[in-house]
């Protein structure tokens, strides 16, 4: 993971806001008139703070106050006051949460400590809080989250990028390529974070297919960071639609039709790109994909050759794409950047 | 009087020292007319632990002598943790691991804060070992700032104090209980009071290096409205703060950037352009409409970070190799508006605030140890925050009953805001960019307080007492 050593080079608010708000569309950012309080516009986050018999505040991130002194009946409570404020997403924290927060916190970590263990021992504190009724949070699935051991978080990180090698992610819009990144892990850590300006240098012009330009990408990346573990190449559309898609198989279809390039493809990458549903379709398909010649047969051989090897649900105890999907659905649609120079 | 400064950071650490020349004079030529320069404590740390004066005499007076040549100013950012974007909050690391410099939770545990997706232990305000070291810091980087100045008017201001919020702790639950037996204190007042004493000890440090007396701020980080410090100090010393994101909304920035005006006078603003990498992404536009709110209210000296940031930042205005971004030409546009604003005009008028009623409004804090910091990002008053309000419209009420002008009094083109009407003459295709300082009206006129009416006709446009009115030739203004 990232840690203060880490350069980030290369990027514009424009083509990173992009990136960001693909996995979290609530973070995109609006035009400052859009958080004016006014009252009517849906989204935003609640913040609740409450005693545990009465909400003290409810305060909405783009409303406002919109409740004082009303009775405190745990989730129900909560839930109802999300509704009301038309926002799927809602934290309720009792008055002590946050001073328990910090002195568990602060009983357990040390000066060595890196991202990955101060990372996991933060949220096994908000576990422990959302335990004690301390915290509360909506939507539920991710309080179901399990909480992976230090030593499973490492080895899962070592399998998607392993050391010395780097990972690409290119996201074109039309023929342009409008966003993407590149990361590059070294000694343990992700040592650079490359955004689109340095793609774009790297790669210099492009032809404006994505399917054949991801090949110019790829050796650029290779040139300036290192061999490449995996890489995305997709129309942005398209991946924002299959990360939000709950049809099974989505990935594994997009890229046996090349509406999303990955390569190199991991035996990771193809098991998280929903390989298993291509795996029950290929009883029916089997023979037909490996009798038959050109290109939609071998990328479907090769997707079908890789399933099974690496699981990363069976890893981590949870499915980090299908928790991405619950998340999105659960977000409204990106806003649209009008007018906004990189 | 001294011209307003118009500063854009340039994080020289981070930039070939070949591309500094270049990178100045195109600041310089978007119209900004000083240089911030972040001295980051950590990267002059030498080898026996103190400041490497050397190496920070040589880059102080190559810096100080383009910044000169190029006709600019220089505002010098020293810290100790200077702000967000440093590795180890800019501390050096034998000062951040020393025990005897940490800060406690009530239960004398090490508090933490984040450092990027770490965490490192937070210093304490009240420690001596820091305060020491701090203060031997300042004196160095003054020393060399002084010594390496080619004129007596190239150092524009010396900003102290801690960039980043969370150092200035400002929740009543969330006390350095550090060496302080909190039974016996209040806990929100003797925080204030830590805080005062800290910047006051950086900035007679500063003065006895040479710091020109004038020139010395001292940052404020947070809502200002929520810090007894800043009530306290506002009354001597000129202060420094940022102001809030524009995920705050166009209340918050407008709220702040009043402040900067009318809190008192000299107060010097700093505006983000673009935002850490892993802080929640803001557009390229949003502190240039930050700015322009701040312009028109009247806020004389500001500083955009980052010019030019030389990575580990998004959207700086100067990408890493020193060429403008896209961006940059609005900002060229901008401070080109600005420059016609009236000079001469003071807008702003000392509000005198009670450091008691904000104490007592911390101290109502209903989500306890959460920093209000923290929930000021999203534009949150302490008021709204508080089970006891500090009531701003009561100190508001109390200021203009004393005969003091909570509002700034602008004047163009002999308009006042005492005006109810603005007489819009279409010939003269003059534009009318208003922000009321009444509630909602912003929205009405103007989309960050500089949207375009369009004329067409003999047009009256009603404004509330308080409103601000910039009327401007759109042609030289540079859309």
């Amino acid at each position: 993971m990232a840690d203060g050593t880490t350069r980030w080079s290369g990027m514009d608010a424009r083509s990173w806001a992009r990136l960001v708000s693909l996995v979290a569309p609530g973070l995109a950012p609006l035009p400052p008139r859009h958080h004016a309080r006014d009252g009517s516009l849906p989204g935003g986050m609640l913040l609740v703070a409450h005693d545990g018999t009465t909400v003290l505040r409810a305060l909405h991130t783009l409303r406002g106050v919109v409740a004082t002194d009303g009775p405190w009946n745990g989730r129900d409570t909560l839930a109802a006051l999300a509704a009301q404020c038309d926002t799927r997403f809602a934290v309720a924290l009792r008055r002590d949460a946050a001073e328990r927060f910090m002195e568990r916190v602060g009983g357990r970590c040390t000066t060595d400590d890196d991202a990955v263990d101060t990372t996991l021992l933060a949220l096994g504190v908000l576990r422990e809080l959302l335990d004690d009724c301390a915290l509360d949070v909506l939507p539920s699935p991710l309080r179901s989250l399990p909480l992976p051991p230090v030593e499973v978080v490492r080895a899962a990180w070592d399998r998607v990028l392993p050391d010395g090698h780097s990972a690409v992610i290119a996201l074109f819009e039309g023929p342009t390529l409008v966003s993407g990144v590149a990361v590059r892990r070294r000694g343990g850590v992700v040592d650079q974070v490359h955004g689109v300006e340095s793609l774009r240098a790297w790669s210099g012009p492009l032809g404006g297919d994505f399917r054949r330009d991801y090949r110019v990408i790829r050796a650029a990346v290779e040139r300036s960071l290192g061999p490449v573990a995996v890489g995305l190449f997709a129309p942005e559309a398209t991946v924002i639609e299959l990360l939000r898609t709950e049809t099974p198989g989505s990935w594994a279809k997009a890229l046996a039709v090349r509406d999303v390039m990955v390569e190199p493809m991991p035996p990771w990458a193809a098991m998280a790109t929903g390989v298993s549903a291509l795996r029950a379709a290929a009883d029916e398909s089997r023979r037909w994909a490996f009798d038959a010649d050109g290109w939609l047969a071998k990328t479907t051989r090769k997707v079908i050759d890789l399933a099974g090897t690496v699981d990363l649900q069976a890893v981590l105890g949870f499915d980090p794409l299908a928790v991405l999907g619950v998340v999105l659905r659960e977000s409204r649609p990106r806003p649209t950047q009008p007018d906004d120079p990189a | 009087m001294e011209a307003p400064i118009r500063a854009a950071s340039l994080r020289f650490t981070r930039v070939d020292p070949s591309r500094w020349p270049k990178a100045v004079r195109t600041l310089v030529a978007l119209g900004f007319n000083a240089i911030d320069l972040p001295l980051i404590w950590r990267e002059y740390a030498g080898r026996d632990g103190g400041p490497d004066d050397a190496r920070l005499a040589h880059d102080l007076a190559s810096l100080l002598r383009i910044i000169g040549d190029a006709g600019a100013r220089a505002v010098l950012r020293l810290g100790p943790w200077a702000g967000v974007d440093v590795e180890g909050l800019g501390i050096p690391e034998g000062v951040l691991r020393d025990p005897a410099v940490r800060s406690h939770t009530r239960r004398r545990n090490p508090r933490w804060v984040s450092d990027h997706l770490r965490v490192v232990p937070l210093p304490s305000l009240r420690s001596e070992t820091y305060n020491t070291a701090a203060r031997a810091w300042i004196r160095s980087a003054v020393g060399a700032a002084v010594a390496g100045s080619s004129g007596p008017d190239v150092i524009a201001r010396v900003l102290l104090g801690h960039g980043a919020p969370t150092l200035l702790r400002d929740a009543p639950d969330d006390p350095d209980a550090a060496g302080v037996d909190l039974a016996t204190v209040d806990p929100a007042t003797e925080e204030a009071e830590v805080t005062r004493s800290f910047l006051l000890g950086l900035a007679s440090v500063a003065r006895e290096s040479g710091a020109p007396a004038a020139a010395l701020r001292l940052a404020i980080q947070g809502d200002p409205l929520a810090s007894a410090a800043a009530a306290v100090l506002a009354l001597t010393e000129g202060l420094a703060w940022a102001a809030p994101p524009s995920r705050a909304g166009v209340r918050a920035i407008w709220r702040d950037a009043r402040l900067a005006t009318t809190l008192v006078h000299g107060h010097h603003l700093d505006l983000r352009a673009g935002h850490a990498p892993l802080e929640v992404p803001s557009r390229a536009t949003d502190a240039i409409d930050c700015a322009r709110v701040a312009l028109g209210a009247g806020a004389r000296d500001i500083t955009v970070l980052h010019g030019c940031s030389g990575g580990d930042w998004v959207g700086a205005i100067l990408d890493e190799q020193g060429e403008p971004r896209q961006a940059a030409t609005r900002w060229q546009a901008l401070l080109g508006w600005a420059a016609g604003l009236p000079a001469g005009v003071e807008r702003g008028r000392r509000i005198a605030r009670s450091p008691e009623a904000i104490a007592r409004a911390r101290a109502g804090a209903v989500f306890g140890a959460l920093p209000l910091s923290w929930l000021s990002r999203w534009g949150f008053s302490l008021d709204e925050l508080s089970a006891t309000p500090v009531g701003a419209d009561a100190l508001e009420s109390t200021a203009v009953a004393a005969g003091e002008a909570w509002a700034p009094t602008f004047t163009s083109d002999d308009k006042t805001d005492d005006a109810v009407a603005v007489a819009l003459d279409p010939a003269g295709a003059a534009m009318v960019r208003a922000v009321d300082t009444a509630d909602g009206r912003a929205w009405v006129l103007a989309n960050v307080g500089m949207a375009t009416v369009t004329v067409s006709g003999a047009v009256a446009c009603a404004l509330e007492p308080g409103a601000v009115v910039v009327v401007r030739d759109e042609e030289q203004a540079g859309g």
